[in-house]
């Protein structure tokens, strides 16, 4: 059904958003300001920061919703400022934005062909059902969906026009761990189908799970990029090396020479590890009578990442 | 475009008719509340009270003419017209009283003695309209009264006026 939609690419650049100095100011607060950075195709970019950092703002201008105030976008190689090339933009981005809702009353697969009537060219409702696992959903009214179901029905919606670029909103927000899982899931589909994704989101895991490539904003700013790998070596700290159920007494028994140990809760013993040192740690520790307890080496995450660039935990935003 | 913004429109009506709530609170309802003040308060009459003295008779019969206006103010179906005898000296008194009696409104119309000569010989004939000043219905009574008045000089050779 798509087989006369014109190619995704106009021009042979292999970037699917390219972004320069982009900002954006509303009357008297700069929601973005300069931000830069650019999306291969294929790739899924997670955009990261708590809540008002600018992600929304960013993704609406991407979108064609909102104008700029600075700077240039690219959207697969249209300029989101000029009117002429929003249209072409429209046709070929999915979008799932923040708070979905469909039309109450229609079934699952009515509000697909309704959203689909809005494009010149338009998926098959059935496979894209069935490409969200909601098959015995299908003839239900949207409004006695949960949560997770309406979510799925809103990927469903994204992908109604075959997009080369699809924009998920804080998809996961508000979901339970089993629904929020089963997004991840459905991602990592499109991944694999060869869709460019843009996330944005505020859970740590979901951009360390899902991610190619990762910037973190704050206050409108990008304050770090790359692969989660990445930013977790240049960015993260050092591994924790923990022994469990040490207790107190346990920091005397530790072998002589050992960077400064920590009593954390449950009176667990964090040790700051560098790297190459555990095997030379945990023979000497064989030593001692701390021998037959627990180890476990936690690596830090994207949220420690966060917690060292701003000096505060994401979660602490409050939702 | 326009079968998107028909789209638009079916889909949202097939998700508004689904709801039974809907349809009964948009469609039933306001039925359910018309026929329900209307047996309430539909009882009484929406008709003008209008005294009438046609002075106008010839032989104790009402002339030809005079009693074809009375007619014309019948046929309006906006009146229910109460006679006043001929030979009440004081109509107005006489309104008054009864009108207070039957809690009618006090308005009087009457048809002046020659009513039927005057408007045979050609000339304009006068009737007179009696209201309370303060009577609310007085404007689109005396609207009525007029239109009825000139649809009876429409059929006479001469304008009769108020």
């Amino acid at each position: 059904m798509t087989d006369d939609l014109p190619p995704p690419f106009p021009g042979q650049s292999d970037k699917v958003v390219q972004v320069e100095k982009l900002s954006k100011k509303y009357k008297d607060t700069v929601a973005v300001n300069g931000i830069s950075f650019s999306l291969s195709r294929g790739e899924v970019f997670a955009f990261l920061g708590p809540n008002g950092a600018g992600k929304t703002t960013t993704v609406e201008i991407l979108e064609c919703l909102r104008a700029p105030t600075g700077g240039q976008a690219k959207v697969l190689d249209y300029d989101v400022s000029k009117r002429s090339d929003q249209g072409e933009i429209r046709k070929r981005i999915g979008v799932l934005p923040q708070d979905f809702n469909a039309i109450d009353r229609l079934t699952v697969r009515e509000n697909i062909n309704y959203f689909g009537a809005m494009f010149d060219h338009q998926l098959d409702a059935d496979q894209l059902i069935e490409l969200v696992d909601l098959k015995d959903k299908r003839d239900a009214q949207f409004k006695t969906l949960s949560g997770g179901l309406k979510q799925r029905v809103g990927l469903a919606v994204a992908l109604v026009n075959d997009p080369a670029l699809v924009f998920l909103d804080e998809p996961t927000t508000g979901l339970d761990p089993r629904a929020r899982r089963d997004v991840w899931y459905f991602i990592e589909r499109l991944k694999k189908q060869g869709k460019t994704v843009f996330l944005t989101t505020h859970y740590m895991d979901e951009a360390e799970y899902l991610a190619d490539t990762v910037s973190i904003i704050d206050h409108g700013q990008i304050i770090a990029s790359g692969t989660p790998d990445q930013l977790i070596d240049t960015h993260g700290g050092k591994k924790t090396l923990i022994i469990r159920d040490a207790g107190q007494e346990g920091i005397s028994q530790l072998p002589p020479g050992l960077p400064k140990a920590e009593l954390r809760n449950a009176g667990d013993l964090a040790i700051p590890l560098n790297n190459g040192e555990l095997t030379s740690i945990l023979m000497s520790l064989a030593q001692t009578p701390l021998h037959d307890k627990e180890i476990e080496v936690r690596r830090p995450t994207l949220d420690d990442v966060f917690l060292n660039l701003t000096g505060r935990r994401v979660s602490e935003e409050g939702n | 475009m326009r079968s998107r913004i028909i789209t638009i429109i079916s889909g949202h009506f097939k998700s508004w008719y689904r709801s039974k709530s809907n349809i009964f609170w948009t469609i039933a309802f306001p039925l359910l509340l018309i026929v329900l003040f209307g047996a309430i308060f539909g009882s009484g009459s929406t008709k003008f009270d209008l005294y009438l003295q046609n002075q106008d008779l010839s032989g104790n019969v009402p002339t030809p003419l005079s009693q074809g206006y009375v007619n014309v103010l019948n046929q309006t179906g906006a009146f229910n017209l109460h006679m006043v005898a001929a030979e009440q000296p004081d109509p107005l008194t006489f309104v008054k009283n009864d009108a207070q009696l039957h809690n009618r409104g006090q308005r009087l119309l009457v048809v002046p003695l020659g009513f039927n000569a005057t408007v045979t010989s050609g000339k304009n004939a006068t009737i007179q309209l009696f209201m309370d000043q303060s009577d609310q219905a007085s404007a689109s009574l005396r609207g009525i009264v007029n239109s009825a008045t000139v649809s009876f000089a429409a059929r006479s050779p001469r304008c009769p006026t108020i």
